[in-house]
């Protein structure tokens, strides 16, 4: 078996070594799946390991790779994958109870797209159920459990993709892949230590990724670095006509991006009233980053984001739509096979708001929308925290919690900037920036423009150009 | 409308202002039903009609624990949906029914077909 400093390199450099034949596919697959059988049950990582097609992939790379056969940047590179996205042949739950045997025929397009580019499928990632589609109060609901996080496992990975973010930072897999509605990427990404993209809205194909609110969902990557992200985003993104909001071809995205002149100083923005309360030694992190940043040439500017009920136009339509997504469910009663004591119930709230609610909620959205694009005008990137705190701890489940204690919304009143990027179909990006003093991890997160993925890409990169903070992992592991 | 017609108009117009007093208005008849005062407001109305409707298809479902938590996330429903409806909107404003990335003027064109070779 490879050594463990081998499987927390990031993806480029494990393509270096394959393509110089420092080791093959087949052991760099065998290493991870071992690891991922052996240490994966310790946070409650992984619904399903895939280890007859990793194997029967590795071998094929192998061979590929053997007579001079390069297909790209993720070629023989393993991977994991959310439980929500469609594999052929195997269970795709949906991190839920009612959808437990649930199979598809078909493989969604990202997984299509990926076994064309050769990358090997080691396992489906646990998640929050339904990726908190119908709400949720903590960590435990779902199909397999809280997900704990590798750099203390009394504490949560922060969800809905909370496997992937588990399994990356965990070195079970170089990276995954995460889906996003409201933080669901971001949130794990910087809770776990690792790297992770929401891509703008339309960059990624979600055919055969279950749906919670058509006009908000994303899948996107979750890696070591914002290289690596890159390189992920540069094989998963492009036009599908089978996803309706698929972006068209002529935005496609490309990684590298060509240097269209000069290269300027990266303008950025510091984003000053999106949380309602930041733990200080986080601030102090991000503010540490951001001077790093500066000191090497970017503009630093503090920036406040245009008054608006961001949050609640992002809660609302969520809520609204998930409420259309999952009517089958909520109209059988099989809602009530959920784990979470919120989700059991709530959509049959959510179907009570009117069509005249929805189309208000999405018109003032237009607005909100116009509003932020503005502030690019100024600004490369939009830079905050990449959560309000460090990890929080995993809570008691909620059966065990009298009623009064619970606050059906806790966990989201806190997102301010994902609300507001998600909203508004922003790609983001967060990248470790420090430890907390329980050496718990802090994210830096990006903002950029719709469309302008290269943007927040660039700054992670710049940005891990000049610190170590992705090159830790659990010291335990 | 044209925009700018509408920008005058809600110049004068404060969203900001108009919908923390609404708000306001709102919470404060949420907490007065759930601390048991006998005032009615159009929200708590709002919210009595939804969870009388939620009980009329659902409530054969539902155990008392489960009906207090619906009232309280309808509650809190009623709370952002008065954000979102005191938010001042002109008449032509559009929803975001399917998210569009890039403002009318520049939203891009799909890609044309190669030309066939004849």
């Amino acid at each position: 078996m490879l050594t463990d400093d081998i499987l927390f390199l990031p993806v480029r450099e494990l393509g270096s070594h394959l393509r110089k034949r420092a080791f093959s596919p087949v052991e760099l697959t065998e290493s991870y799946l071992e690891r991922s059988q052996r240490i994966g049950p310790k946070f409650n990582a992984y619904v399903t390991i895939t280890r007859d097609l990793a194997l029967q992939q590795a071998h094929l790379a192998e061979r590929e790779i053997a007579a001079g056969h390069h297909r790209g940047p993720l070629h023989g590179i393993p991977y994991a994958v959310k439980d929500l996205v469609a594999v052929q042949g195997y269970p795709t739950t949906w991190g839920a109870q009612p959808y437990a045997q649930q199979t598809f025929d078909f493989n969604a397009t990202v997984i299509e797209r990926l076994n064309a580019a050769g990358a090997i499928l080691i396992g489906k990632a646990a998640m929050i159920e339904l990726a908190g589609g119908l709400g949720y109060q903590n960590g435990a609901a779902s199909l397999t459990g809280p997900c704990k996080n590798p750099w203390n496992t009394d504490y949560w990975t922060c969800g809905s993709s909370s496997g992937s973010g588990a399994i990356v930072s965990a070195g079970l897999a170089p990276w995954a892949i995460g889906s996003d509605t409201r933080g669901s990427i971001v949130c794990p990404a910087a809770w776990c230590g690792i790297s992770g993209m929401r891509p703008s809205f339309g960059r990624v194909s979600r055919y055969g990724a279950m749906a919670i609110a058509w006009t908000m969902d994303k899948l996107g990557p979750m890696a070591r670095t914002a290289d690596d992200c890159g390189l992920v985003l540069s094989v998963i993104a492009g036009y599908d006509p089978k996803d309706h909001d698929s972006l068209f071809e002529n935005l496609s995205f490309h990684y590298p991006a060509p240097e269209p002149g000069p290269r300027k100083p990266l303008r950025i923005g510091r984003l000053t009233n999106v949380w309602n309360k930041v733990d200080p030694e986080l601030q102090s992190a991000v503010d540490a980053g951001l001077h790093t940043l500066q000191q090497k040439g970017a503009h630093v500017e503090d920036v406040e984001l245009p008054d608006g009920p961001y949050e609640e136009v992002a809660e609302l339509t969520i809520l609204m739509e998930a409420a259309s997504s999952f009517q089958d469910l909520i109209h059988s009663g099989k809602c009530a096979g959920l784990a979470d004591r919120l989700g059991q119930v709530n959509g049959y709230a959510s179907e009570q708001f009117s069509a005249s609610d929805y189309l208000q909620t999405q018109r003032v959205r237009t607005i909100l929308q116009r509003q932020v694009d503005k502030l690019f005008d100024s600004y490369d990137v939009l830079a905050t925290a990449g959560q309000s705190s460090a990890a929080q701890l995993l809570v008691r489940p909620p059966r065990s919690t009298p009623p009064d204690e619970q606050r059906p919304r806790e966990q989201m009143e806190n997102r301010a900037p994902d609300g507001v990027s998600s909203l508004c179909g922003l790609p983001a990006l967060t990248v470790p920036c420090g430890f907390s003093s329980k050496n718990l991890p802090f994210g830096l997160q990006f903002i950029a423009r719709a469309g302008n993925d290269h943007n927040v890409i660039a700054a992670g990169r710049l940005y891990q150009s000049l610190t170590e903070w992705h090159r830790k992992h659990p010291p335990s592991l | 409308m044209s925009e700018s017609n509408g920008s005058t108009r809600r110049a004068k117009f404060s969203r900001r202002s108009f919908g923390k007093q609404a708000v306001a208005a709102a919470v404060t008849a949420g907490a007065s039903r759930s601390a048991g005062a006998a005032e009615t407001t159009p929200e708590t109305q709002e919210i009595d009609a939804r969870m009388a409707n939620i009980l009329r298809l659902y409530g054969d479902r539902l155990s008392d624990d489960q009906r207090k938590l619906l009232r309280r996330v309808l509650t809190e429903n009623e709370r952002m949906l008065a954000r979102v409806r005191t938010f001042s909107l002109e008449n032509a404003d559009p929803p975001a029914s399917v998210l569009k990335l890039f403002p009318a003027a520049e939203r891009p064109q799909p890609a044309r077909p190669a030309a066939r070779r004849k």
